[in-house]
């Protein structure tokens, strides 16, 4: 699962997985799994817990940083206050969401079944299933292609 | 009339066999009436059903529609098995002096989608509500996220539909409410 974490309708932090075909090397050891961090209060991308920025063609991941935290900005407009989403890492969309502490949407899977619980309307659930597929698909995954950080 | 309270609502087709079962309650004389269809007629414990021909089957052809839901045939799509079983019911009844707020159940074979609470009795005037306010969604037919997520919207692409559905519930007891006979009401 991935997480984000928004203040303000701005994205705070964000843990992001992906997988590569072409390793990254990272302490001289060809990296497949990948996640992808920013921390709180930072803005500077980090994979595998370094600092983009000082891996081998770490000036085209630094050139990326603003563009990718635009993008998580646009999924933290969807929320005022305080923001703790969990995401699917294969569909991208949310499976549990607060906001200020509090569960507006939870998503559980046992066994076979799952269960929703909202204090959401579906017309909102759907609009945020949009909002999340499209930067996630449209935008996030294809930059990540172009640096190589996914796929 | 006097007050009453639907307790069960249920309908569902076993190898082709229709069977409908529902509990109404009258509080004021802690009545239970009971009616339940076998396939072939009315039964009814608890009061009298003035039995005809013509009620019994458009009782019958409601219940058909209530298992032709487009939301049944979606569940269908994620069942591997061939079509054995349907069904369709009110569950987590709550009845309220304002009116009465039920999920309601869909299933086909062993699948199921189970949503609410939703306002059965009286309906809701704009459907569009039905999107509008918190539900929990319950199903196993969805074997990943993006699935599960694909049904929520089936639920309000087909809100106009089931509102057709809670509508045929409500005329199906009135029909039933209107035939029996209350002796002692």
């Amino acid at each position: 699962m991935d997480t984000i974490h928004c203040s303000n309708k701005s994205i705070q932090s964000f843990y992001m997985q992906t997988k590569v075909k072409e390793p990254i090397y990272i302490g001289g050891v060809p990296t497949y799994d990948l996640y992808l961090e920013k921390y709180s209060d930072e803005r500077y991308l980090y994979i595998n817990g370094v600092h983009a920025k000082a891996l081998l063609v770490g000036t085209h991941y630094q050139m990326i940083e603003p563009i990718l935290f635009e993008y998580f900005d646009e999924i933290c407009q969807l929320f005022d206050g305080n923001a703790d989403i969990v995401v699917d890492n294969e569909s991208y969309l949310p499976v549990s969401i607060q906001v200020n502490g509090k569960y507006v949407l939870m998503i559980g899977h046992v066994g076979t079944t799952f269960t929703m619980n909202t204090e959401l309307g579906l017309d909102d659930i759907r609009h945020i299933r949009t909002r999340f597929e499209n930067v996630f698909k449209l935008k996030i995954v294809p930059l990540l292609k172009k640096v190589g950080l996914y796929g | 009339m006097a007050r009453w309270e639907l307790h069960k609502f249920r309908v569902e087709k076993n190898n082709n066999i229709l069977n409908f079962e529902t509990e109404i309650i009258i509080p004021e004389f802690y009545k239970v009436i009971t009616v339940v269809y076998d396939g072939k007629q009315l039964i009814v414990r608890g009061s009298e059903l003035k039995q005809d021909y013509v009620t019994t089957y458009e009782i019958k052809s409601k219940l058909e529609s209530l298992l032709d839901s487009p939301l049944i045939k979606e569940l269908s799509k994620h069942s591997r098995k061939q079509e054995y079983r349907r069904s369709f019911s009110l569950t987590k009844i709550d009845v309220y002096p304002e009116g009465t707020l039920a999920n309601l159940r869909y299933g086909y074979n062993d699948k199921y989608l189970e949503f609410g609470s939703v306002l059965v009795i009286p309906p809701y005037k704009d459907w569009d509500t039905l999107c509008k306010v918190p539900l929990t969604v319950e199903t196993n037919a969805a074997s990943n996220v993006k699935i599960f997520y694909e049904l929520l919207t089936e639920i309000c692409r087909l809100a106009v539909r089931i509102k057709t559905d809670v509508n045929t519930v409500n005329e199906i007891l009135k029909i039933l409410l209107q035939k029996l006979v209350f002796k002692e009401i």
